[in-house]
């Protein structure tokens, strides 16, 4: 007979069994000090483990790349970049604007208008002023020229839409007296959609990005901005870095 | 008594007088479009931009001292 191994009860010949060992389990209840409750789950569920902040960051920055210039519309953590409503914490991670083929038709326009006075001589039909006037009438043709160009530029660079590690910012200055600034926690993001359409978006690579929110702000719209996908990419990235950081804020 | 192209001329004056004081006044909200625009969005060219915007209206002042005394 097989018994128990029991010191009180075991003769010298008989074959001592041994029960085996119990399988570690988790405490039933919730251990108090955050650091144990961590190395438990790590030891006995390591399917548990995520990355970490510095891994995500590692990961979002291998997915943008390098920004290659300065007014680019594409800029990667930009060294100096700041927005009035930014906090002292938050980091930018991207910043974008419209892409630099929308701009194609200003510079063309503003290119035409330059050579407007020299085209109307030549043609003989330039207003029949005196000389000093026509002097003063091509200056003033040449300041409308270059305060047109100069409207069109400060409106694409200071159009910006900006992702921190906190939220997804978009600052719109459609004039003197009007700026929209709108922004959104990345917590706060229900649904990523991007649209690429057309032949020179498709050729360049640039197309409109619509960030659903539960936020007040129901949509933010990234319009014509550089390559898409990757922005798609980062934005899910920094989800799954906001949820691992609700989860790991749950179990402390 | 006054002649007709006397008045013409000075008509023309006037007109190109008015012109130019009422761009002035627009570059001035340039200038001011400027200040806020570099305020809200801190960037490096910012400096370069605020420097373009006074130069333009240093041409728009000058452009009005031409019509004044130059016409």
């Amino acid at each position: 007979m097989i018994r128990i191994k029991d010191v009180d009860s075991v003769a010298p010949d008989d074959p001592v069994v041994t029960t085996p060992a119990s399988t570690p389990t988790l405490p039933k209840k919730l251990h108090k000090k955050k650091k144990k409750l961590k190395e438990i789950v790590a030891n006995t569920m390591p399917e548990y483990h995520s990355l970490s902040k510095a891994e995500y960051r590692q990961r979002i920055y291998d997915i943008l790349g390098h920004t290659k210039h300065s007014l680019s519309s594409f800029l990667v953590k930009p060294d100096i970049f700041s927005f009035q409503e930014k906090d002292q914490e938050e980091e930018i991670i991207l910043v974008l604007r419209q892409h630099w083929f929308t701009n194609v038709h200003w510079i063309i326009t503003t290119g035409l208008m330059l050579f407007v006075p020299a085209v109307l001589k030549m043609f003989g039909l330039f207003p029949n002023f005196a000389p000093m006037y026509q002097f003063v009438t091509i200056l003033f043709w040449y300041l409308i020229t270059f305060i047109y160009a100069f409207e069109h530029f400060l409106s694409w660079y200071f159009n910006v839409y900006i992702i921190t590690d906190e939220r997804v910012v978009d600052v719109d200055f459609n004039n003197i007296l009007v700026k929209k600034f709108s922004d959104a926690k990345i917590s706060m993001i229900q649904d990523v959609t991007s649209k690429v359409i057309g032949l020179i978006p498709t050729m360049f690579n640039y197309g409109d990005i619509l960030v659903q929110t539960a936020a007040e702000v129901p949509e933010i719209h990234f319009a014509r901005v550089p390559n898409p996908e990757k922005i798609i990419k980062i934005l899910q990235q920094l989800r799954q870095e906001e949820e691992q950081e609700a989860l790991e804020g749950r179990i402390n | 008594m006054i002649d007709i192209s006397q008045l013409t001329q000075l008509f023309e004056k006037a007109i190109f007088i008015i012109g130019a004081i009422l761009y002035l006044f627009y570059a001035g909200v340039v200038v001011k479009q400027v200040s806020m625009l570099t305020k809200n969005v801190n960037d490096k060219f910012n400096s370069i931009l605020i420097f373009f915007s006074y130069g333009h209206l240093l041409f728009a002042v000058g452009l009005v001292l031409l019509t004044i005394f130059l016409l």
